[in-house]
């Protein structure tokens, strides 16, 4: 594998996941909040492409659940054939607000439902779920990432640079916050701040939190490039031709920690996802209705779940593709720097 | 006579170390009292061993440290007495070649970025004009267009030099102060490059306050020699006087460590 | 020495302000463990007031610092509202359940780490370095929270392991030999999440520790002299390799009762982790600070550690020292 594809290719496959979850309206055959109440707890429907007589459809299709009258316990309604449509029109969505539509990629006809992940308690269609909680849970993680990188730029080159107080100073904080153990960290900080909060309250003051709690790492790396950096002989070249501060940062210091910070986007990412995750599922994160993948998999916090109803887990092995695809930019980052 | 362009006047020099938190401090005296002249269009090479104070004394002329006590004269302002506004037009007047051509360039700047950064700090000309200018520069100092679109690093130590020494005058300044500018090179590339820095004396009437620690170099390449010694100048003289009368052991012993036995240089200096 | 005593009391220092941290924050935030009482409409609001009366919460921020300063020193590290008791004597038991379950799971990743990190280092390329790498990377990729709960799926579904809790509910009248082994299936899935959690990264330095002092001169040396091979690795490879691994295990020791939080709560280890959440979603803040406070002074005292093992294991830090 050459350098460049070893780095295109996990790249590519994020932006893939990450497209797939903005457009989650589109992608998704029901909205994150519809409700099926009569189907709780149904297992992923089975598309078949050749019916009970024998016979090859040309479009693949699913028999209707039917209940059997236990509590969710389904099968196969083998006289109803409901095919797949696609470009349906179903429920309605929006893109940030600015973009309506109620066109979805694929779908079935009421009063059949095709839940290609499964259902949960209520009924809701886990694939919908798991495309909108992406929206939650991979953007979060970049999001948090993006401000504590930008932090740790700017106190780590400000404190690197300037040195004297300010650095003194920097290096003391990070101290106190490298001194606790990440999670608690993020645990402590979180309980310092109000429980209930509406969804995109919470979903702001995740990024801060994580972000914040973050900056430390990426600082002290930065400092430790500046800090060389600023004693190279180029840079004493360049303010005897009477260059100021700011220039000598901008074009002789800064360019120096591109690496670093290419690196450690790529090794924060996936650990402040984990960090939303793991808030979420514990309750001290986003909430219901909202769809996280962490509120997603509390709900294996219950017995009877764990035990019967297996496709509950998935937004769990959701995350490994995507960890592997960062972990991969990270390593080759790291070579390359 | 006219006056002087660069007087140095009883400059010291004190690095002070601090520990930290504590109230010990470690007092370094780098120059003790240096007092020296140097005419327009001269060269005064400055010579000593490492730590006698040599590169103390460049960085303080050329304004990139603050010395202690003292006076520097360039022409008729003191400038010890100038804050850093005050010194912008001088750094177009004085320059400094720094020692180690390799780390003092930006390994990914492009080598005519590389000429062309004073321009733009300076802020003299457009983008394209200053491109233009420092290409001109490098065809001056003898290196082919081919390199331009290269990386210091890629560049050998004899061209490597001859950029910098393309930056340095890149400002048109009247006053360079080199730094051990033949430090890692091999003879010959040392030979072209001494040609090259008088050639460009000549065109531009600069002055130099050359660096070095070998005499023999510095004999051949300068009018006026002072040498330097824990900090203070012990000797000033031509290199003839240099060579056939030192007043002091130390000279003495510097010149026979250049010269080896038996073989002597006569002669002014300014021709190679 | 004079440089062990600076840390020691740069540790200090570090932790007070955390302290400081924490009450300002704690007390600053909204929401307080008696709001809810003050809900209810049977309880009269002289109750709930005297009730603040009694545990100070009505007095100036300062002077709530000054009484849990004095109650720290008496050992009490403050009063639980939620369980009425000094929260020294709520905190213990759960501090002795978490260091059991990370000591063991700990010890377990270093002995795994070093043996098959040392193996790997000796057989660079080989099938048995490639699959240890290979296996050290998926476990890297997949999140702990994920093993977490797939192992507590495969309990429950296979019923091997009891899927939770620390002891059976007869635990008092068993055997000391089925005690043991009681606990030890109990402990047996949490031990296994951390164990694959820590063990990646803590290979992989063991790895290229030793692998890099395998070059070293010196043991190239007694390489010529036909030391026999597992010999060459322990006695002398491994100890060379030991200085940045010696910092690790001081680190690791730091995270000894920080590194199951999540996996308690998830698999129902009745440790620090449930402790700290609940106390979290209910507003008892001086159990929240004094967690906070234990596993500070822990990672504080793994650096320490880290220091400590380092200045006495190479002697060349010992001959630089003033």
């Amino acid at each position: 594998m050459t350098r460049v594809q070893k780095i295109a290719v996990p790249l590519a496959a994020l932006i893939a996941v990450h497209l797939l979850v903005v457009f989650a309206g589109f992608f998704a055959p029901y909205d994150a909040a519809t409700q099926f109440r009569e189907h709780p707890y149904s297992p992923p429907s089975r598309v078949h492409l050749r019916d009970g007589q024998g016979h090859v459809h040309l479009r693949p299709f699913v028999y209707a659940w039917r209940n059997n009258g236990n509590f969710a316990e389904y099968e196969e309604d083998a006289g109803r054939i409901m095919p797949i449509q696609f470009f349906v029109r179903g429920d309605r969505y929006s893109m940030l607000h600015i973009f309506h539509s109620s066109v979805h990629l694929f779908g079935i006809e009421e009063p059949a439902h095709i839940f290609i992940l499964g259902s949960d308690g209520y009924g809701r269609d886990q694939f919908s779920r798991l495309l909108f909680g992406g929206q939650i849970s991979l953007f979060s993680g970049l999001l948090a990432a993006a401000l504590s990188l930008a932090l740790g730029l700017l106190c780590g080159s400000a404190g690197g640079y300037f040195g004297g107080l300010l650095d003194a100073l920097l290096m003391r904080t990070s101290e106190v916050f490298l001194a606790l153990p990440w999670l608690y960290l993020l645990f402590a900080v979180r309980a310092f701040l109000p429980l209930r909060m509406s969804p995109a309250g919470t979903f702001l003051l995740l990024i801060g939190i994580i972000g914040a709690v973050g900056w430390t790492r990426p600082a002290r790396l930065v400092r430790g490039i500046v800090l060389s950096a600023k004693e190279r002989n180029y840079v004493l070249a360049a303010r005897g031709f009477g260059a100021t501060d700011w220039y000598l940062v901008r074009r002789h210091v800064l360019p120096q920690t591109r690496g670093v910070l290419l690196t450690q986007a790529a090794i924060l990412i996936p650990q402040f996802i984990l960090a939303e995750v793991t808030l979420s599922f514990l309750g001290l994160g986003v909430a219901e209705p909202v769809p996280s993948w962490g509120n997603m998999l509390s709900a294996l916090q219950q017995y009877n779940v764990l035990s019967s109803y297996w496709w509950m887990i998935i937004p769990g092995p959701a995350l490994i593709p995507i960890f592997l695809s960062y972990y991969l930019l990270a390593r080759s980052f790291e070579q390359q720097v | 006579m006219e006056e002087p362009l660069l007087q140095v006047r009883e400059l010291t020099k004190t690095y002070t170390q601090h520990r930290f938190l504590s109230h010990k401090r470690r007092e370094i005296p780098a120059l003790r009292g240096v007092t020296l002249s140097i005419h327009r269009g001269c060269t005064l090479a400055l010579v000593g061993e490492s730590g006698s104070g040599k590169s103390a004394l460049a960085r303080c002329v050329a304004r990139l440290e603050d010395a202690t006590t003292g006076q520097i004269w360039f022409g008729d302002t003191d400038l010890t007495t100038l804050n850093s506004a005050q010194l912008k037009p001088f750094r177009c007047r004085i320059q400094l070649l720094l020692q180690d051509s390799a780390a003092a360039m930006n390994p990914n700047f492009l080598a005519w970025e590389v000429v062309a950064e004073p321009l733009g700090i300076q802020q003299r000309g457009t983008p394209g004009q200053q491109k233009v200018k420092a290409l001109e520069m490098m065809d001056q100092v003898g290196l082919p267009k081919t390199l331009a679109e290269r990386h210091p690093h890629e560049l050998s130590g004899g061209q490597r030099q001859r950029l910098a020494i393309a930056r340095a005058v890149v400002l048109d300044p009247e006053f360079l102060v080199l730094d051990e500018p033949f430090v890692g090179l091999d003879v010959s590339v040392q030979a072209q490059i001494g040609n090259l820095l008088l050639t460009i004396q000549r065109e531009r009437s600069l002055t130099y306050l050359l660096i070095a620690h070998d005499l023999a170099l510095a004999i051949s390449l300068s009018d006026e020699i002072a040498v330097i010694h824990s900090g203070t100048i012990i000797e000033n003289a031509t290199p003839s006087e240099i060579l056939q009368t030192p007043r002091q052991s130390y000279t003495t012993q510097l010149v026979a460590a250049a010269c080896g036995p038996g073989v002597r240089r006569a002669g002014t200096g300014g021709a190679l | 020495m004079r440089y062990l005593l600076r840390r020691v009391v740069h540790g200090a220092v570090v932790l007070v302000a955390v302290s400081i941290l924490s009450f300002l924050l704690l007390h600053l935030a909204p929401g307080e463990f008696f709001a809810e009482m003050r809900l209810n409409p049977q309880i009269a609001p002289g109750t709930v007031d005297a009730l603040r009366a009694q545990y100070g919460l009505d007095r100036a921020l300062p002077v709530q610092y000054g009484l849990w300063m004095r109650s720290v020193l008496k050992g009490e590290f403050g009063y639980s509202f939620a369980y009425n008791q000094p929260v020294s004597s709520l905190l213990w038991p759960r501090v002795r359940n978490t260091l059991l379950l990370n000591t063991v799971a700990l010890v377990i990743a270093w002995l795994l780490a070093v043996t098959l990190g040392t193996w790997s280092a000796a057989r660079p390329g080989k099938w048995e370095d490639r699959l240890c790498a290979i296996t050290s990377s998926t476990l890297l990729v997949i999140p702990d929270l994920m093993l977490a709960l797939a192992l507590l799926m495969l309990a429950v579904r296979t019923r091997w392991f009891p899927a939770g809790g620390m002891v059976a509910i007869d635990f008092a009248d068993l055997s000391a030999g089925s005690k043991v082994k009681d606990l030890g299936a109990h402990l047996f899935l949490p031990a296994t999440v951390i164990v694959l959690g820590t063990f990646p990264l803590l290979y992989r330095h063991v790895r290229s520790s030793v692998s890099e002092s395998l070059t070293l001169p010196f043991v190239r040396a007694a390489r010529g002299y036909g030391i026999r091979r597992t010999q060459l690795l322990f006695r002398q490879a491994l100890p060379a390799a030991a200085n940045p691994l010696v910092s690790l295990l001081g680190l690791s020791f730091g995270t000894l009762l920080s590194a199951s939080l999540l996996v308690e709560v998830v698999l129902g280890w009745p440790g620090l982790g449930p402790m700290l959440l609940e106390s979290i979603l209910s507003r008892d803040v001086y159990v929240v600070i004094a967690v906070v406070l234990l596993s500070a002074a822990l990672v504080i005292l793994g650096g320490l550690l880290a220091d400590v093992l380092l200045y006495w294991s190479d002697p060349r830090i010992r001959t630089d020292a003033p």
